[in-house]
């Protein structure tokens, strides 16, 4: 994501993340929202729901942006649902096999790229470069 | 320099610490470690479990090999700032990580000819990756395309908005 960042350059950001030791880091560099790391537990992905839609209608963003991990799921389809534009980068650790959020998003969101070629397909995933 | 990096990731990496510790007697070279959330602690390198994103940086700009797990962050650190890579994918089946996704790095990063991959993670099979890592070219990048492409998109979008 950090990578990435320069490419939202003179526009106004938010993030909702993962609490972790990078969270100063992060608080640093836009207003953040954060939440316990989801992984496979079901149960924090339902919870997860709430919490990102409180925050959708707080902030009320154009675009919600993600790059992964689960934490896209539930912002992603609710930011379609409350009719924003979504985009989606798979991770460059991802060169085979999209992730399990990638695989989830992939229907509904806007715009996704893939950053190895080998997993680019037709119009829903481009590969357009990676990060390095 | 030899920076050992297991990343900010949760989950042990005792594999690839305990490695480089050992590496850490059998070399000259000063080998600093950054085992994160590992149970067994290094006893011979200077270690952290974690260092602030500066001295981070720090580090691997002083280190004139990094050994790392094969994580997206610690990875791009390393290629950005032109070190040699040498690649330690976290596995599962060790309690390592949730899945085995970092191998596909690993092997995509070996095949492209960026990093070398660490066939046995002991001290000699790290020192023997360390010497191919000597021969590695890190070339240089000019602004990725994928920026541009993200930018170009963003532009659009805009005008759609708006």
């Amino acid at each position: 994501m950090q990578q990435i960042l320069e490419a939202f350059d003179g526009h106004e950001l938010f993030f909702a993340t993962y609490y972790s030791v990078r969270e100063a880091e992060v608080r640093s560099l836009a207003p953040a929202y954060f939440t316990k790391n989801i992984g496979y537990n079901l149960w924090r992905m339902i919870k997860a729901f709430p919490w990102a839609f409180q925050i959708l209608r707080k902030e009320n963003p154009d675009l919600v942006f993600s790059m992964g991990a689960e934490i896209a799921v539930p912002f992603i389809y609710l930011a379609k649902l409350m009719g924003k534009k979504t985009m989606y980068i798979e991770s460059w650790c991802r060169v085979e096999n999209l992730s399990l959020a990638g695989k989830l998003v992939a229907p509904v969101v806007d715009e996704m790229w893939v950053q190895w070629p080998q997993l680019a397909e037709g119009k829903r995933t481009r590969f357009e470069g990676a990060i390095l | 320099m030899i920076l050992v990096t297991v990343g900010t990731h949760t989950q042990q990496f005792d594999r690839l610490v305990s490695a480089a510790d050992e590496l850490a007697v059998l070399i000259k070279e000063q080998v600093i470690i950054q085992c994160g959330c590992t149970k067994a602690l290094p006893v011979h390198a200077k270690f952290e479990r974690f260092y602030s994103p500066a001295e981070m940086q720090d580090l691997v700009k002083q280190a004139r090999v990094v050994i790392a797990h094969a994580g997206a962050g610690t990875a791009l650190n390393s290629l950005k700032l032109k070190k040699p890579l040498v690649i330690v994918p976290r596995e599962k089946r060790f309690g390592e990580s949730v899945d085995d996704h970092q191998t596909q790095l690993a092997v995509g990063l070996a095949t492209q000819g960026k990093a070398i991959l660490v066939e046995s993670v002991s001290a000699e099979g790290l020192l023997t990756a360390v010497k191919k890592a000597d021969d590695i070219e890190v070339s240089s990048t000019s602004q990725p395309q994928l920026i541009q492409s993200l930018r170009k998109t963003l532009r659009l979008m805009e005008r759609q908005i708006n």
